[in-house]
């Protein structure tokens, strides 16, 4: 699949067939895998890279927007699942998102951080991953799989933060100063 | 609801006020709001968990408290010599402590949630005499003539003295101090949550305080306060041994350098952590003091003090701090804060319970026993100085479960009798070789514990050392049973950690009170930082973030690049060849990952590296378009939402004895409270004056109503770094200051620091405005920023009477 591999599978064109969500969930959501651009949701295609971004304490994490049409919802529940291809490595998250943009048929997560906690950076950075994700929103379920490109061409702390060197010496914990 | 609720609580508080008495015969358990609606839902099986234990001729008796919203009334039987469980004698709601009397027949049981204290006839196996005492009794001993004895309270934070004689086969209780009324103080006054209680002598006795940090030494007849100790650390037990006191606490650390920043000990001296900072101050220790006047003769703290994580100050490699990233870096200087090295010796984490007894040569001794690594260690003491020789050193250690926490010596067997809190089992450890004996004594019908992935989370928050990199820390070393120790301390998100301070987070009520902590950013799927400092990821090589070891080397990028370049193997292929440095650095893990170094552990203590699947699971999409859940792995996140499982599944609110027995006073505190004249209610709405509860559109969050700690130069102090607020977008902080989310008041009449600082002392200094005539002399109110008073709140046109009345409404929560 060249354009996002949204993953929803049959569930997009079909309607989730029942017992589809293990909760019982009856009713789906399509869902789609992105980032933001300015303020506009832009869905990610097979292969698109993704920067790794280094935060508080050393924590890295990769930073997507996640779109749910469906209801529309004040919290939904997500859940990652992410495969590095070449070597199998897995990572899984779930949690729960309320800082949800209305949109005329759902919502948008605009910001979502898949926290890479269990894999060193060397065994992810520069490596294709498989991305599948699930969201859950008042009981309607729905996935999408995309295969990103994991880069790390900035290793500066998180972007926008804005490190002043001559009034604070020290760096952000675990972070890395950038000139 | 909210609006039932004020009108049946302004009624009750209508109700003249019962006397002692009258008090209710129990408190009612709090309900668990957490239920099969949620998504991470599911049943949890009964566990009886055993607490105290003591001996009474040849039967031990082990009280089974229950958990706090599913409390026990039951106290267990075995027999000394064979281990065997003879059965099981009810007794009152939630029995905590217990204690048997010199005759060798009866024995005192207090429920933490009766209002009377069970006297316990140990040959007959029946109650034969129920004393008054105020709710939340939970500490007593005898003397040893048997004619005295002191229960500790923590409802009124004080100690009752009761006069006990023995008449023919019965044992004659008579209190002399008796609760009056249910709002009148009673007994000894005593720092707040005093719990153990051991006499030193016929006369004296010593009273601890984990929540106050605390030892105090008291005439056990007229009451006077003879000492105090204060290690800045909770001091869990005290022990009397060759003629000296020995009390167990987890050091004076706090975050903070030891040489300049915030002074929270307040002895006016800049500093007042340890020579390490962070998460790496928390130590175990062993005071040993003098018995007059609780002298500090020595002090021995965590063999692994030095050198296991790599922030650690290390004397031998002074220079070694300048090396790393500035934020962990540390001056030479630095090691002069360093205990001797011949005091590093406590090789267990979370000392819980030290029991003195004789080797077979008859030379003194103690054996301790730590919860939070499930560990026993033994000690010679040298009955000529009290310094103190350990016997059995790091991987030696006499082995136990989950939980220990209480224990009896079995002197003839030379055994101690460990009590596995968790575990729902007595340990019975042979002194001399280790090797144990085990007879189950709660409830294992839904499997031996862990048996859920909430099961999971509990363990891991108490037997949390196994997971540290230095072995030395739990989540139990402040979070006390779930309730924050009253020590202000430092975090890493702050942006001045020297000199910031946060209170500590109430273990309570957690599932309706996210998200959690001071920023209202983070939640049961996200906490890890706090889970990070137990072993920074700079600690296992091929994380690749220890600069020590990969500044030397080509940077990913450029091996990405040049993948022939010298280094470069190691730096793409580190698992299989890892650098020599690795191996040689002499500090961090075994483990060459992080996630591996937790899942070698979650073996070790879980007897399982994946989750059962019942609360924690992964969701896969199938091809045809169905979820699939599976177990996921406990490595670093897993058993990060574990804990987070456990803390949402167990409310662990303690009943509140104020709103079972009103004072008349709360019924106006309760109008002030929600009246526009304070504005109480408008932030903090009843029913559960709580907003922090998860929902939309998410908490309410102030710029600071209060003045924020600032540092000498007059800085904010109370800002968080950066790099916090990228990583947790959900945290606000803009020029006015750190945006804090409103926090649940329930429950806080059982809380000892107040705000997000936890420099308030009182609820009274919490509330009242500065120099407000409701402060006693040294009382300082916080109500205000930066000269403007009623800013968090408007109490300073209270009266002093009205001020009572506020609180005593808001101690009804």
């Amino acid at each position: 699949m060249t354009r996002p591999t949204l993953a929803l599978l049959a569930l997009a064109l079909t309607g989730c067939p029942e017992g589809t969500d293990p909760d019982g969930g009856s009713c789906t959501v399509e869902v789609a895998v992105g980032e933001l651009e300015g303020r506009s949701f832009v869905e990610l295609a097979d292969g698109d890279p993704v920067e790794m971004l280094l935060g508080f304490q050393g924590f890295r994490m990769l930073r997507f927007a996640v779109r749910s049409r469906g209801p529309a919802v004040d919290e939904i529940e997500v859940g990652s699942f992410l495969t590095i291809v070449e070597s199998g490595v897995e990572l899984d998250q779930r949690s729960r998102e309320r800082d949800l943009a209305p949109l005329p048929d759902g919502v948008l997560l605009q910001e979502y951080l898949l926290f890479v906690n269990d894999i060193p950076p060397a065994q992810i950075v520069g490596y294709d991953a498989d991305l599948e994700m699930t969201v859950h929103a008042a009981g309607c379920v729905g996935g999408a799989r995309v295969q990103v490109a994991v880069r790390d061409d900035d290793p500066c702390v998180d972007h926008g933060i804005v490190l002043d060197a001559a009034t604070r010496p020290d760096a952000p914990d675990g972070g890395v100063v950038c000139e | 609801m909210r609006v039932t609720f004020a009108l049946a609580l302004l009624l009750a508080a209508c109700e003249p006020a019962p006397s002692a008495r009258e008090l209710p015969r129990e408190l009612t358990p709090a309900e668990n709001p957490f239920g099969p609606e949620d998504g991470l839902w599911s049943p949890q099986p009964h566990r009886d968990r055993p607490y105290a234990i003591a001996r009474a001729g040849d039967r031990l008796f082990v009280t089974l408290r229950g958990t706090e919203d599913a409390p026990g009334r039951e106290v267990a039987v075995l027999d000394a010599r064979t281990f065997e469980l003879i059965g099981r004698v009810e007794v009152g709601l939630a029995p905590t402590a217990i204690a048997a009397h010199p005759d060798g027949r009866h024995l005192v049981v207090l429920n933490r949630f009766a209002s009377h204290a069970s006297v316990l006839d140990g040959r007959a196996l029946e109650v034969v005499e129920e004393i008054p005492v105020p709710f939340y009794c939970e500490g007593v001993a005898f003397s040893p003539d048997g004619a005295r004895a002191l229960v500790t309270n923590r409802w009124k934070d004080s100690v009752l003295r009761w006069d006990v004689r023995v008449e023919g086969d019965r044992l004659v209780i008579d209190p002399v101090d008796v609760l009056t009324s249910p709002q009148a103080e009673v007994g000894v006054r005593v720092d707040a949550d005093p719990l153990r209680v051991r006499f030193l002598d016929a006369r004296r006795a010593l009273v601890t305080s984990e929540t106050s940090l605390s030892l105090t030494l008291l005439d056990a007849e007229s009451g006077a306060i003879l000492a105090h100790h204060v290690p800045n650390g909770p001091v869990t037990d005290v022990a009397v041994a060759g003629g000296y006191v020995l009390a167990l606490h987890t050091g004076h650390g706090s975050g903070h350098p030891p040489d300049f920043g915030f002074d929270g000990d307040f002895d006016g001296a800049p500093g007042d952590g340890t020579a390490n900072v962070t998460f790496q101050d928390v130590q175990n220790e062993i005071d040993v003091l003098a018995p007059d006047d609780l002298r500090l003769l020595h002090r021995y703290t965590s063999d692994t003090i030095c050198c296991r994580d790599y922030r650690d100050v290390d004397p031998d490699h002074p220079e070694a701090g300048l090396e790393l990233r500035p934020v962990d870096r540390w001056p030479p200087e630095r090691v002069a804060f360093l205990p001797p090295r011949d005091t590093w010796i406590v090789a267990g984490a979370m000392p819980e319970r030290i029991v003195p007894f004789a080797r077979p040569t008859g030379s003194p001794a103690v054996a301790v026993v730590f919860g939070g690594s499930s560990e026993v260690q033994t000690f010679d003491l040298d009955p000529t100085d009290g310094s103190l020789t350990p016997r059995e050193r790091a991987g030696s250690l006499f082995e136990v479960r989950f939980g220990a926490r209480d224990a009896v010596l079995l002197e003839e067997v030379d055994r101690l009798a460990v009590v596995e809190r968790l575990g729902e089992s007595v340990a019975f450890v042979d002194l001399a070789s280790g090797e144990v004996a085990r007879t189950v004594v709660g409830d294992e019908r839904g499997g031996a514990f862990p048996a859920t992935d909430a099961e999971l989370g509990e363990a891991f928050n108490t037997v949390t050392a196994p997971f540290t990199i230095d072995g030395d820390q739990s989540c139990v070393h402040c979070h006390r049973e779930g309730t924050p120790i009253a020590k202000p301390v430092s975090m890493p998100l702050l942006e001045a950690p020297a000199w910031g301070v946060r209170n500590v987070m109430s273990y309570r009520g957690a599932f309706d009170s996210r998200p959690w902590f001071v920023e209202a950013a983070m939640e049961e799927d996200n906490f890890f930082p706090v889970i990070n400092e137990f072993a920074r990821r700079e600690n296992f090589c091929c994380e690749q973030s220890d600069v020590r070891v990969w500044s030397r080397y080509p940077s990913h990028d450029e091996c990405t690049e040049e993948p022939d370049r010298e280094g470069c193997d190691h730096v793409l292929r580190c698992l299989e060849s890892p650098p020599p440095e690795c191996a040689e650095r002499g500090y961090g893990g075994e483990a060459l990952t992080r996630e591996r170094h937790f899942r070698d552990a979650a073996l070790r203590v879980f007897g399982r590296d994946e989750s059962f699947g019942d609360g924690l699971y992964a969701e896969r999409l199938g091809d045809d378009g169905r979820i699939e859940r599976r177990p996921i792995r406990l490595g670093f996140d897993g058993v990060t939402r574990a804990l987070g499982l456990f803390l949402l599944s167990r409310p662990r609110l303690l009943p509140n004895p104020n709103a079972m027995v009103p004072r008349a006073e709360a019924r106006e505190g309760a109008l002030l409270f929600a009246s526009s004249r304070t504005g109480c209610a408008s932030c903090h709405p009843l029913p559960v004056a709580a907003t922090a509860v998860g929902g939309p559109p998410g908490p309410l969050r102030f710029s600071y109503v209060l003045t924020p700690v600032r540092g000498p130069s007059g800085a904010d102090v109370d800002r968080v770094n950066p790099a916090f607020l990228g990583t947790f977008p959900d945290a606000v902080q803009d020029s006015v200051g750190l945006r804090v989310g409103v926090p649940s008041l329930r429950g806080i009449w059982d809380r000892r620091r107040f705000l997000h600082h936890g420099l308030a002392r009182s609820l009274r200094e919490a509330i009242a405005t500065p120099h407000h005539p409701g402060l006693a002399p040294g009382e300082r109110g916080f109500d205000e920023r930066d000269g403007q008073a009623d800013t968090h709140g408007s109490t300073s046109g209270l009266s002093a009477r009205e001020l009572d009345a506020l609180i005593a409404f808001m101690e009804t929560l």
